[in-house]
């Protein structure tokens, strides 16, 4: 195992790589009580598309998180066991990845052999698939009431025509009721292989223990090959505007700003970098820090405000979200604020420092930790353990340079309100 | 890890040093007790007070005067505990070895600058903010129904708990809203000050000596009486209600919240030790009676699970269904009930819950707010140390349980109605 520093923290990152191709990350801390041991597959609700050995394989919607569910349907249930053990345990599914894990604060040899198993232990003649499409249907329901939820999705359909993003996570209803046994079995061997999973383990446990366990661990070694398919999309989103009618008491809106990634690669800066200019760029426009913040928040342009970023494919979305009265108005105000305005380099070197400080925080609690380091691995495939370092080398100059860079021609915008 | 407790004229001040964090955590908390009118009131106050202060009088200011104390989290919230309101300022900081020399100094300034000095002139908060919040506030309460489960607990603590202390919301209400200035809140501000009972906790990686230095130098407040009692409520002249009510929605889903009460009075060691197994193997764990029988062999709800709370001492079950299986939902409920009563469950279930309980015992220490919560737990709850407490758990019997379970009632049931689809 390799062992790497984190920033200069006590802490301490073991990495391996197995000839399985499976990777392992631990942290351990002795000052923590609890430990939080995680085991993901890079299989999330957009891998619908995929090739096995040449084939081009369309599946529907849904099933990475169908899969999550029936992998818990086990005679000797994960919950029961757990609990009988004193530790927790849950799964989420993501766009982009499926994640099982335990937590607790005694057992951990039991417990992680045990979650090794049953992720890789799936038995689909025993899954009863008919019944669990009643959960789930269910599931979805709950989620149609959120207003937020509601929102998420519009934004995601609204911006691409091909990227299977545009699908909510939980797959349409239609989607739902078609998913076979023969899907799941597919999806499963193709996805949850040793070279396409990953195990975090952070908190209280010995390395030696952990690895020893995982040394034994055998799955899936047959030779299919899989291979992502490339989605073309362009860069113009699908829908300039909508609204949509729903029940709630204060509008909810959505600005979000459709960029090729290639126009910053104009400097040769790493895209690791040019991340962080484009989170700084959202910060400083709309932050608690920020004029627009202050100014429009007292003269009650908005109740409240958030933001943030993703890589899709190969479009940058920088979105704003708000909840106001004047939604048109205030739509109207985002997307002059977010071209028009300049920032010094003092509240530059604020945000910074703001970050560093989160930096040290995330270290202190082993899920906070745990996420970060999955973060890390979808997004740059590593961890990356140097970011107060790489923090404090970023640039106002070269952030500027690289916000200038910025095509704001493709937008999307929602308004999410009570039609009378 | 130690613990200190300084119990001053004005406030208990506790210290506690642990090495486990790399951030230092204050919290100062103001107790007085809950009445519907002071929920609105407080509120407005909490806000106002982080909002903004005598030196930096706009929002930006003081997230910027916090972004430069290396990212200090500093922020106030309001929460009832039984018969008592709680008013709350917290601040966390990074250890100094992070940051700089003297950045202790400075962020206790400000934590102190928000409860010291408020953003007053005229013996009234800042007019034009505090009119922001206020409408803020109210535009709050317009929003509650868009979380249907919040929402219908909310409706049902109402109907069930009439005039005690837990049918009131946390979120205030908008005819005591209405009422309120900015010197009525002036006033209320000198009074919090003046005769709440105030803790002061701090925990972190810190010099016993040079932390209370820094709180006697930086927090004088006048004496007063500090003793806190009666914070559990008592249901002593209440009648089961057996009341059923039903609201129409728009939503997509229907939620249930059933409140249970006790038929007869708990005694401290079933409230502390036999209600957390007995509601651990109920409906608080994914093999709980509830979770088990009702959503995974049945398929009759999405999400079901039961709370128990000893300040507010009832028992409460929420779930989301489908409307089409309400009436199977409630049958199903009861059956489980009843097989508590009688006793259908099995010694195995009984020790997973312990286990389960004493886990989350042991984590009590894993992040400084749970710590301070079972301080406060300790001190108002008479809760027993951890020692104690797991040693006492696993006394409990499978006959302890089958008693508790015979105590418990349905009492009153609402349910959030789904729209026609």
């Amino acid at each position: 195992m390799k062992k790497t520093n984190i920033n200069n923290f006590e802490e301490k990152l073991y990495y391996t790589k197995l000839s399985s191709g499976l990777e392992i990350y631990l942290v351990p801390n002795k000052k923590s009580k609890e430990f939080l041991a995680s085991f993901t597959t890079k299989y999330g609700s957009s891998n619908i598309s995929f090739k096995k050995d040449g084939k081009l394989i369309n599946t529907p919607t849904g099933i990475a998180h169908f899969l999550e569910h029936k992998i818990f349907d086990r005679e000797d249930d994960p919950f029961n066991f757990y609990s009988s053990i004193g530790c927790d345990t849950n799964a989420f599914t993501s766009k982009e990845v499926t994640s099982f894990y335990f937590t607790g604060n005694s057992n951990f040899k039991k417990g992680f052999k045990y979650l090794l198993n049953f992720v890789t232990d799936f038995n689909i003649t025993k899954a009863k698939v008919e019944k669990e499409k009643q959960i789930i249907l269910e599931e979805s329901n709950m989620y149609k009431d959120d207003p937020y939820d509601n929102l998420e999705n519009k934004i995601a359909e609204n911006i691409f025509y091909n990227h299977p993003d545009k699908y909510k996570i939980i797959g349409t209803d239609e989607d739902i009721f078609s998913i076979t046994k023969e899907d799941l079995k597919l999806c499963y061997d193709s996805f949850y292989r040793p070279n396409n999973m990953f195990i975090i383990v952070t908190g209280n446990f010995n390395v030696n223990d952990a690895f020893n366990i995982i040394k034994n661990l055998e799955f899936n070694n047959s030779n299919t090959k899989i291979e992502k398919v490339l989605i073309k999309e362009p860069d113009n989103v699908v829908k300039e505007f909508d609204e949509i009618n729903m029940d709630i008491e204060i509008p909810l809106i959505s600005v979000s700003y459709k960029i090729n990634k290639n126009i910053f690669n104009k400097y040769g800066i790493d895209k690791y970098y040019i991340d962080d200019y484009l989170n700084m760029f959202l910060t400083l426009l709309f932050g608690t820090c920020s004029n627009f913040n202050e100014e429009n928040f007292k003269n009650g342009m908005f109740y409240s405000i958030s933001y943030n970023k993703d890589l899709v494919g190969d479009h940058y979305i920088l979105s704003v979200k708000a909840k106001t009265n004047k939604p048109i108005k205030f739509i109207d105000k985002i997307e002059d604020h977010i071209k028009s305005e300049e920032f010094s380099e003092e509240e530059f070197e604020r945000i910074k420092k703001l970050w560093i400080a989160s930096e040290v925080r995330i270290t202190d609690s082993i899920r906070a930790l745990s996420y970060n380091i999955m973060d890390d691995i979808v997004n740059y495939d590593n961890f990356k353990n140097t970011k107060i370092s790489d923090i404090k080398s970023l640039s106002y100059k070269e952030f500027i340079k690289i916000i200038n860079l910025i095509d704001f021609s493709n937008v999307s915008k929602i308004v999410i309100s009570r039609k009378i | 890890m130690i613990y200190k407790v300084f119990k001053e004229k004005s406030y208990n001040l506790h210290i506690i040093k642990t090495h486990k964090f790399k951030t230092l955590f204050f919290k100062v908390n103001f107790i007085k007790d809950v009445t519907k009118e002071n929920i609105s009131i407080r509120n407005l106050l909490v806000d106002n007070m982080k909002y903004s202060t005598k030196k930096y009088n706009t929002r930006r200011k003081m997230n910027i005067a916090k972004a430069d104390l290396y990212g200090a989290y500093l922020s106030s919230s309001l929460n009832r505990c039984g018969n008592k309101l709680i008013t709350s300022f917290v601040l966390s900081i990074l250890d100094e070895k992070y940051t700089e020399p003297n950045m202790l100094e400075k962020s206790v300034d400000l934590l102190s600058e928000v409860i010291n000095n408020p953003n007053i002139d005229n013996n009234a908060f800042d007019e034009e903010i505090f009119n922001v919040i206020k409408k803020d506030s109210l535009e709050t309460l317009k929003t509650l129904k868009e979380d249907p489960r919040s929402y219908s607990v909310i409706k049902l603590r109402e109907k069930a708990f009439d005039g005690y202390p837990s049918s009131y919301r946390i979120y205030g209400y908008e005819e005591n809203y209405k009422k309120i200035d900015a010197k009525d809140l002036y006033n209320e501000y000198q009074d919090m000050l003046k005769n709440d009972k105030i803790d002061i906790y701090v925990i972190g990686n810190l010099n016993i000596k040079r932390i209370k230095k820094l709180i006697d130098k930086k927090f004088k407040f006048n004496s007063r009486n500090k003793k806190i009692d009666n914070v559990q409520i008592s249901y002593d002249d209440r009648k089961l209600s057996g009341n059923i009510y039903e609201e129409n929605t728009n939503n997509k889903q229907s939620n249930l919240s059933i409140a249970l009460m006790f038929n007869k009075k708990l005694t401290s060691y079933e409230e502390r030790y036999v209600m957390p197994l007995f509601n651990c193997i109920f409906g608080n764990s994914p093999d709980s009676k509830l979770f088990l029988n009702v959503r995974e062999k049945e398929s009759l709800a999405y999400s079901i699970s039961s709370q128990y709370r000893l300040a507010d001492n009832f028992l409460m079950i929420n779930a989301g269904i489908s409307y089409k299986n309400y009436e199977k939902v409630k049958e199903k409920i009861n059956n489980e009930l009843n097989n508590m009563k009688k006793g259908d469950f099995d010694e195995f279930s009984i020790l997973k819950a312990k286990k389960n309980i004493i886990s989350i015992i042991n984590e009590i220490n894993s992040s400084q707010s749970s710590f301070i919560e079972y301080l406060f737990n300790i001190n108002y709850l008479s809760y027993d140390k951890v020692r104690k407490s797991i040693r006492r758990l696993k006394t409990v019997t499978k006959n302890d349980i089958v008693k508790l379970a015979n105590k418990i009632d349905i009492d009153t049931i609402y349910l959030l109605k789904e729209g026609i689809k």
